[in-house]
Order: C-alpha cells, then structure tokens, then sequence
C-alpha cells in the first residue's frame, strides 16, 4: 500500500477501496521503522490518526474531499498550529505557532493528514540537512538500517525506539547527532564524539541533500506520500534528486509563503514533493492560488489542471553550455545528454543555449542571502517568543545572549554578514550590485524563452548522493557553493523548475535531472517532466522489506 | 556620508569657537554683540499615526488605549512567518494630506526595512518608506502669532521636504524598583505619517505655529486625531544657532515633544542653552535630547544612535505602491483596485490659512476672532451658514461668546451639535433686534440644548426671558428704583455740577439694578435713556 503512488491513493481512498484510517497506520507503521533516517523533527502520529479517522468518516458518507485522508508531511519551517515548530534550530525550539501557514491550511482542509515535522538543516541555510539540532538527516537509498540488521539478527524492538535501544550501536557505525552544527550548546557532545565521527569505517550513509532533506526522506521512504519543502537556491530539487523522488519549485508568487518561516523572502518558494509528476501537480492544484496574507502572490485566477499526454514534436528543449561545469560527474553527464536523446528521438528540437550570468549566481545569491538573513533574523530576540536565555542584566545582554545561544555558527555567520553588507558604505558597494546582478542572470532566462526555447534541460546537482564522511569535510558555505549550482539561478529569476530522478548509478543510487520551465507556465513544466517520468521508468526505492 | 559631514561641521564650529574666544578678549562689547547676532535654525520631524481602523499591516484595531496588549495581531508581535498586507487606507490617508501640503506625490513609492534592536520593535526593524517616500516637495503656508500678543502676527511659508508611511512601535515601561521592562504592542505597527520639514523654522514660537496649523490641517483632513495629548502626533525639533555669513552649526534633536507648548517651550529652551555653551566657549555635540516640560529645560538622552547604522535594505514582502492619476490607469486594470491620485485629492477642505485669510479680508474680522473661528471644528461653518447680510463682527462675538460658553460648558463637539442651525440664526437676529438682553442668551441657549426640538422665540416665550417692550412698564420699574436708591439720584446731581465724565456711574448702577428686578428682561440702553429722561427733570 505504501508503494501506491498519491494519485493511486486519493483514487482508492475516493472509491473507498483503502481505509483512510489504515492507510494512516501503516504510514506510522513505516515511520517507526525509518526512524534512524532522522527526517522528522516532531512526529504527529496522535493528530494525522484523528485526521484520518474524520477522514475515514467522510469516506462513510461518500463525501469525500480530494486529498482525504492522504498522509503528508511539512518541513518544520512551516507554521503549524499547536504544533512546534522548530526550524531545526535552538531558537525556535519552544515554539509553537498560533496559527496554521497558509499551505499547512490548504492541505488540511483539503483533507490530508499530518503525518510530522521534517527535518532540515537550520532555518533552512545549507544543502546537506547535517546542520539541524536535531541531528543529520539520512539517505535512504543504499541504507544499510540498524532495525534491519538487528531483525535479521533475531532481535526485537518491542515498543521501543530503535535510537534508544541501540544508540551504542548507532554510535559505533558513526552515526551522531550532530556533526556539522557549531552551535555552542551541540559543541561539548559533539566533541565527545569527534573520534568516532572522523573514525569511521565503511559505517558511512549518504547524505539526503537540503535543506528540505526531511521532506525528501519522507517520501522516498514511503511514510507519506507528498511533503512540503521550501525552495530558496534548490532546497527542494536538491534533496529530491539525490532521494530519488520528484521535487517541484513552482513559480515564485503561485503558493503563499504566510506562514513559511523567511529564509531570503525574495526568493523562497514552498516546494513539493512527491514520487511522480502526477502526484506533484494533483498537490500543486490544491496549493496554488492567490492569498490575501501575502502580497507577493499573483492575483489573476488559477485554475487546476491535469496533466495530458503531449507530443514533444513541437517542443524546443534547451541545453545550458554553461552548464557543463568542472564539478559535474560523468554519471550525470551521461544522464544528462541520455535524456536529451531521448527528447530529440521523440522529435522536440534540442538546441543549446547560453546563459552566461550564471557563473555569478552563487556569489549574488551569497550576498542577497545574507542581507536578508541579517534582517529576517533580527526579530529573535529572545522576548515575544522563541529562546530567551537567562541573562537579564540589560536587553542589550538579553538580546546578545540569547541570539548567541540561539542560532549556530552557520546563521550566525549570515547574519554577520549581511550586517556588513547593509552598512550604509557597503549598500551600494554589495547590495545593489547583487541586485543588478540578479537582474542580468534573471534576464538570462527570458532571453532564452523569447527564442523560442520552451524548456532548459540541466542537471539538478553536480553528482549523485555524496557520503557523509565525504559532504562533512568541507563547511556549509563551501558545500553550498557547489552544491546550488545548478539549481540557484533559477530562484534569482522566480521561474519553476523540477527535479526528475531518471535511472539509478553504478552504485545503485538515484541520479536526476532538472526541467526548468517559464514564469507561470507550472503546468507546461510538469507535462514534460511527466513525459520524461515516462520514458524512464525510474525505480522507485521500495523498503516494504522492512515492515 | 552623513557623519563625515558632521564631523567636519563640529571641527568648523570648535574653531569658530576658539575665533570668538580669541574676540572676546580683544572687544568689551562682543557680549552684547553676540546676544544679538544669533541665528537659530530649526527643523521639525513629525510622527503623524494616521486615523484608520486597523494598523498599517495588520487587521488590529488602532483604537487608543485599549487594554495592554489586546490589539496585538500575529504580524504584530512578529510571530515568525507572518508578512505584512498593506492597508490601503492609510495610502490614501497619505495621498490626501501630501495633496494637502502641497506636495509631489510618487506614482511609485517603496517600503525598506529600517533595523534596530529595541524591546518594543518586536520584528527588529521597522518598515517605513526611506529611500522612495510617497511625496516630496511640499509648501505649507501659516500664520505665526502668539496667544499673549495678538497684534504681533504674520505669515510664513515652511517647505515639507518629504512624508513617508511607516510603521509606529510598540511602548517600553520601565520598572525600576524591580528591574524590570515591560511592553504594550497595542501601538505597534499602527501607520505613521513622518512629515518632514525643511530647516525653515527660527524659533519654539514660529515652529509651534507652524505644528499648530498642521494639527489643524490633518484634523480637516481626518487623516489624522491631532491630539497629541495621546501620542497621536509627536515632534522631534532639530536645533542649531549659527552667525550670520556662518555656516550651520553643530545640531541637537529633541525628541518626542507632545504638545504645542512643549514644542514652543523646548525650542526656545535648547536655542538659549546652545547660545549659552557656545559663549562660554563650550562646543555642541549632535546628540539626542528629551524635554522635561515640567523643569523646562532638555536633557541629553544616553544616546545610541549617533553611531547607529540602521541598515536599510528594501522590504521583500510588498510591491511598490503605485497609483495613478485618472488619466493613466492602465487598460484593463479595474480601476476600483487602485488609488487615483486626483480622485483622493477632489473636495479636499481649503487650508486653514486660506480660512483665516478669506475671513480677515472679507468681513474684518480680528486675527485672534479668525483663529478662534477655524480652531474649532465646526465653527467656521456655523459662521458661513449663518453670515448671510448679518453684522460679521457682532456674529462672532455671539458665537465665540454666548455659542462656545455653552457648548464648551457642556462638553459638547459642535459637529454633534442638536441645535438646528436655523435656531441659532434666530437667537443671533432676537439679540440684534434687542429682543433679549445679553443677561439672558446663555441661558436660552442652554434651553435650545435641553430641547434643540424649540425655537428660541418659544423657549423666549415660555420662560419668559424676552425684553419687556412696555414701555409704561419699563418706566415705573425705573421710577421705583429711583425712589429705593436717592442716594444714587444724590450723586448722579452731584456729577452733574462737576464734571460730565463721571456722569454715566450712576446711570449704571440705577440701570443695573433695575435690570436684576426686571430678571434681565429688558434692554439697557432703553433703561438708560429712560433714566436720563427721568433724572432730567429732578
């Protein structure tokens, strides 16, 4: 059941075919048994059964609403209501928002149930999901599971978790909670673990991408089957290609962003994941639309549409020269120019193209990012919600402490940064420099459509799932520069892209690529990542073994 | 570039003051010299909250002192993942009072994020339009006078620089005694006009003037209360003294002045103390100052922002703010969903100053009648409906006199007013017609409120309080007093043989008291010549 695809779902649970409140159980089920995969940061079990159960009713009276009972989970940077939600950071982790993000409310309204709160490197800034308090998030693909091992070896779990069992176990294969996070509250444990962290041995995991791996987990895993992530330089495509799963950034102003806890506002998108196309755009259907609550959102009417079989004969598929970077592997590589084939073969015009600002997009990103980090962090200040520690001398220490405690090296540094950049002998210096920039790497992308080119073709990430004990070495500002790539120039330009798992590697892990698509022009997008999805009947991964 | 600017004021000013050290020294006269040969310059900022049913992003109410912290919305207190919704009234509310400052108003204005770190600014930063305001350029013409001298008047023009929305903060109290600080965001986010004015300004009494008009011209408007009594427009005054042929001097910024006196009283205080520093050789440093209204003097506040970068990056979460004249909304835009610049700025209320101007020159009216006149709201109405060919200045006198005695006896807001109009004309024409004496208006008036339903001549009629116009009846009262009062009649004869200065006393005194025994039904001057008639023949 798990394996059913979320269009398969809506449809059985519609024709009354599978119960909303099993299909909520075996989701549990499974979640219980991917828990060291650490995607979620708060499960809601208790709250997605009683959903299911309203669900289950409304199946009874045959009135149903369209994702009843379908189980789905939201990165932890969506405001939920009596839910924590944490952002993965210290700062927020007491919080608990009295109201409902405007995407959460869609969903729930529209009948689906809240399975938990995905994990995700904090608030958002990195492309590993290893920089969460909560610890790091793992791949599931090539995932050697401890509760598999331990069942094989006639072990049981009983009702217990499988961390607290085994966690000298865990420890042993280098697994620790928090390897990449400097915050000072995480700096003593982690350095209790330091040895086992850099003596490793064949223990390693692959890294799920970020920094909505959370939500990417989730569904690669089966315990839902669509999440929501948010997209600010790739952070759903990211770890949608390296989990094998389908990630989709719509256009920038098609999904309300009230409610998403800001990372750059200008550029943040909530994202979606699911195993197919299908899925993807029945989800984006419910989610899209213009919302009083934020002003960024179109207000011309949306209409949901399906998505139908097309011809790629009359399609012109563009391939971005700049693209072919020094860091790309030769799997993708291959992959890349493999699909490309498989477009001309059925017709469309691959022709390539050039965007040659987009060289500069990860440092004008850096500095847009950090200005506005700089500022969307200002409000946590220890005093109408969040953290507050127990300096109380003056709210200048308040503030100073708090902050400090509060977030890790990484956003501090962004916040250090854009602070600098803002200072008024900098502003022009940096700041509008960067926004002239990402006019011209926008600007780019447009050139291209008026040409007549439909859609880009380009890798999503530089190679597939990279090691932990490898991703670890470098910084998250190191890693985030070779990462977004690919991905980044996209959000400078607010057009819709999506990340498409095409076959699995040498090494039996999930390699992807990504369709970039015109502003407003979601539906197009998608039509022809299905067309792809077609083609090449990705396998999808399939842990039922595990139940 | 600001501060290097400042910087290089403070250095020219030091060695100005080691000039005129030097000068003292050499001249015995330079003390009186520079008493006199001060320039003082003054600019005002001010923090006009806009009168609109909810805040400026946000669905609270704006209403003003509600208990702590209940007009508090999610985006007010900065809960994570909220943005702000602009209220469109207040843009329009903006539009109209930059129309009514003679502004240029911004087909397009932006929002920026203005940072700080403050206990009561829950987002760290407040939004307000630094870089791209609404409008610019604005001329405010006003009348300066003084309440003590009214024949000491004359008009200015000060020019508007800039006015900008922006978002008001919440308020800090601080406990002391138990160490402790604590917070009301009722105010925070409520809109804010911040008008802007050039340094065009040379004393607290030509500034206060100028305030004063201002308040009268946003209250026209109702784009904003006025009533600084509730923090609903605070100024901050910006003071330097120069000499003559000297450039500006070293500037200090009183914040937070909340009343015209205040405004009046802190401006003069901090051009005398900077007058003073700087004859004794002292040097002015740009600080912050607040006024202390109760000792009169300002003091400096520990001050932070001298160095304060405010970092001011442009707001991500709101388009710009575009409006349109009628001429240019876009095809297919409805035109209902924007703002039409010239539509908001049709039927605006002429400018108090155009007010007093029509009302001096048309009908002679005094300065001081003129500024009583359109102070009070609805005054100046009540005067042009009734004018008509009736005598301006006895209409004034009633109106001022008899009208604003009752109705600000009774606390009551002339615009609320029950009493008909035509009622009040009809009390006016009976008082030219010496129908009722002056002894009796107020308390007819007081009648026409009780039962606004009655004209006067009934309510006159019914209690009684018209003149007696009997003239036989009038006469014997006269004789009666005379023959209760001979030592009046003694020395009214007395004045007589004297001098004719002193001869009206007795008069009076014989008129006044027969006025008292008539219950003021009658009309003095008829008493008077009644009595000259009488005593005549004695």
């Amino acid at each position: 059941m798990l394996s059913l695809t979320l269009k398969e779902v809506v449809h059985q649970i519609q024709q009354g075919k599978i119960c909303a409140k099993e299909l909520c159980e075996k989701c549990i089920a499974r979640a219980a048994r991917v828990k060291e995969l650490n995607a979620f940061t708060t499960e809601t079990h208790t709250i997605a059964k009683n959903q299911a159960s309203a669900s289950a009713e409304r199946q009874a009276t045959l009135a149903t609403l369209p994702l009843d009972g379908v189980p789905v989970a939201v990165k932890d940077n969506f405001c939920t209501k009596g839910i924590r939600t944490t952002c993965a950071s210290r700062m927020l982790e007491n919080f608990v928002p009295p109201y409902n993000a405007t995407m959460v409310e869609k969903l729930l309204s529209n009948g689906a149930c809240l399975v938990g709160k995905t994990n995700l490197d904090e608030f958002g800034m990195g492309c590993g999901s290893i920089d969460s308090i909560y610890g790091p998030v793992r791949n599931p693909w090539k995932y050697h599971f401890i509760s598999q091992s331990l069942t094989e070896a006639g072990l049981q779990f009983g009702g217990k978790e499988p961390h607290a069992m085994t966690y000298s176990q865990l420890k042993a294969r280098g697994i620790h909670m928090s390897a990449q996070s400097r915050s000072k509250v995480l700096r003593q444990t982690r350095e209790t673990e330091t040895m086992t962290a850099d003596g490793h041995c064949g223990d390693d995991w692959y890294i799920a991408g970020g920094s909505s791996g959370g939500s990417a987990v989730a569904v690669a895993s089966g315990v839902c089957f669509g999440a929501l992530g948010s997209d600010t330089g790739g952070s759903v495509r990211n770890p949608a290609s390296y989990c094998g799963v389908v990630g989709f950034k719509p256009t920038y102003g098609r999904l309300s962003r009230h409610g998403l806890i800001p990372l750059v506002n200008s550029l943040d998108v909530p994202g979606i994941f699911t195993k197919t196309v299908d899925d993807a755009a029945i989800l984006f259907n419910h989610l899209a639309g213009h919302d009083v609550n934020d002003s960024t959102t179109v207000t011309d009417p949306f209409h949901q549409q399906d998505l139908s079989d097309i011809s790629i004969k009359d399609l012109c598929i563009g391939i971005p020269k700049e693209y072919h970077s020094p860091g790309l592997s030769e799997e993708i590589l291959n992959a890349w120019k493999w699909a490309a084939d498989l477009f001309e073969k059925a017709g469309a015009k691959v022709v390539p193209v050039s965007l040659p600002h987009t060289q500069y997009s990860i440092v004008c990103y850096s500095v847009l990012c950090c200005c506005e980090v700089s500022s969307n962090m200002a409000r946590y200040d220890g005093i109408e919600f969040g953290y507050r520690a127990e300096n109380n001398e003056s709210t200048e220490e308040l503030n100073a402490a708090s902050r400090h405690y509060g977030f890790n090296d990484v956003v501090q540094g962004r916040i250090f940064a854009g602070n600098y950049f803002l200072l008024r002998q900098n502003y022009e210096k940096y700041f509008m420099k960067a926004q002239r920039v990402r006019r011209l790497i926008s600007e780019d992308f447009h050139k291209v459509y008026s040409k007549k080119v439909d859609i880009l073709l380009t890798p999503t990430t530089p190679t597939e799932a990279p090691l932990y004990s490898w991703f670890s070495e470098q910084d998250n500002r190191t890693r985030t520069a070779e990462q977004d790539v690919y991905t980044q120039p996209v959000n400078m330009a607010g057009i819709p892209a999506v990340n498409v798992p095409v076959r699995l590697s040498k090494a039996g892990l999930p390699v992807s690529l990504q369709l970039i698509g015109q502003s407003f022009k979601d539906h197009d997008l998608l039509t022809v990542a299905r067309w792809l999805e077609q083609q090449v009947q990705f396998p999808r991964l399939d842990l039922s073994y595990l139940d | 570039m600001v501060s290097i600017h400042q910087i290089s004021l403070r250095r020219l000013c030091r060695l100005f003051a080691l000039v005129f050290r030097h000068n003292r020294h050499c001249s015995n006269s330079s003390k009186n010299r520079s008493a006199q040969t001060w320039r003082s310059v003054v600019g005002l900022e001010i923090h006009a909250q806009i009168q609109s049913e909810s805040k400026l992003f946000s669905g609270a109410s704006t209403k003003y002192a509600g208990s702590t912290n209940t007009q508090v919305s999610i985006f007010d207190a900065a809960i994570p993942g909220t943005l702000p919704v602009l209220n469109r009234r207040c843009i329009e509310a903006g539009v109209r009072t930059a129309g009514a400052l003679g502004c240029k108003i911004s087909q397009v204005s932006k929002f920026d994020r203005k940072h700080y770190f403050y206990a009561d600014l829950p987002t760290g930063y407040q939004i307000t339009q630094q870089r791209h305001p609404l409008a610019r350029d604005g001329k405010v013409k006003y009348l300066v006078y003084n309440t003590d001298n009214w024949n000491k008047y004359n008009w200015k023009t000060a020019s508007i620089i800039q006015l900008q929305i922006e978002q008001d903060s919440g308020k800090s109290l601080h406990d002391a005694d138990r160490n402790r600080s604590l917070i009301d965001l009722n105010r925070a986010g409520v809109g804010l006009m911040e008008i802007v004015t050039a340094p065009d300004f040379t004393d607290g009494e030509d500034a206060s003037s100028f305030v004063r008009e201002l308040v009268l011209i946003l209250r026209r408007l109702e784009t904003c209360s006025g009533k600084m009594e509730e923090g609903a427009l605070r100024v901050d005054a910006n003071i330097s003294v120069h000499r003559p042929g000297e450039p500006l001097g070293v500037r200090t910024e009183i914040k937070n002045l909340n009343s015209i006196r205040s405004v009046g009283r802190a401006i003069d205080y901090e051009i005398k103390r900077q007058i003073a520093e700087l004859e004794s050789g002292r040097e002015i440093v740009n600080e912050t100052r607040s006024f202390d209204a109760q000792s009169g003097q300002t003091i400096a506040m520990r001050d932070k922002e001298k160095l304060q970068d405010y970092r001011f990056m442009p707001e991500p979460n709101l388009l710009p703010v575009f409006l349109y004249d009628s001429k240019s909304v876009p095809m297919g835009v409805d035109r209902a969903s924007v703002i039409v610049i010239d539509n908001l700025l049709q039927g605006l209320p002429p400018a108090p100053s155009e007010s007093y101007e029509r009302i001096h020159k048309d009908h002679k009216i005094s300065i001081r009648n003129c500024v009583i006149l359109v102070n009070e709201d609805g005054l100046l109405k009540m005067f042009d409906d009734i004018i008509e060919k009736r005598d301006a200045k006895a209409l004034t006198n009633f109106l001022i006199t008899d009208f604003l005695g009752v109705t600000h006896a009774r606390n009551i807001n002339l615009l609320q007013s029950p009493v008909p109009l035509r009622h009040i004309a009809d009390l006016f024409d009976m008082k030219t017609d010496r129908c009722i004496s002056n002894d009796n208006i107020s308390q007819v008036l007081e009648l026409m409120f009780d039962f606004p339903d009655k004209t006067p001549a009934e309510i006159v009629k019914e209690k009684q309080l018209d003149n007696i116009q009997d003239t036989e009846v009038l006469r014997a009262e006269c004789e009666k007093t005379l023959l209760k009062h001979p030592d009046v009649v003694q020395r009214w004869k007395v004045s007589q043989q004297k001098e004719k200065k002193g001869r009206q006393d007795p008069v009076i005194k014989l008129v006044n008291t027969t006025m008292t025994a008539l219950k003021n039904r009658a009309d003095p001057l008829v008493l008077i010549s009644i009595f000259e008639k009488l005593l005549s023949k004695k």
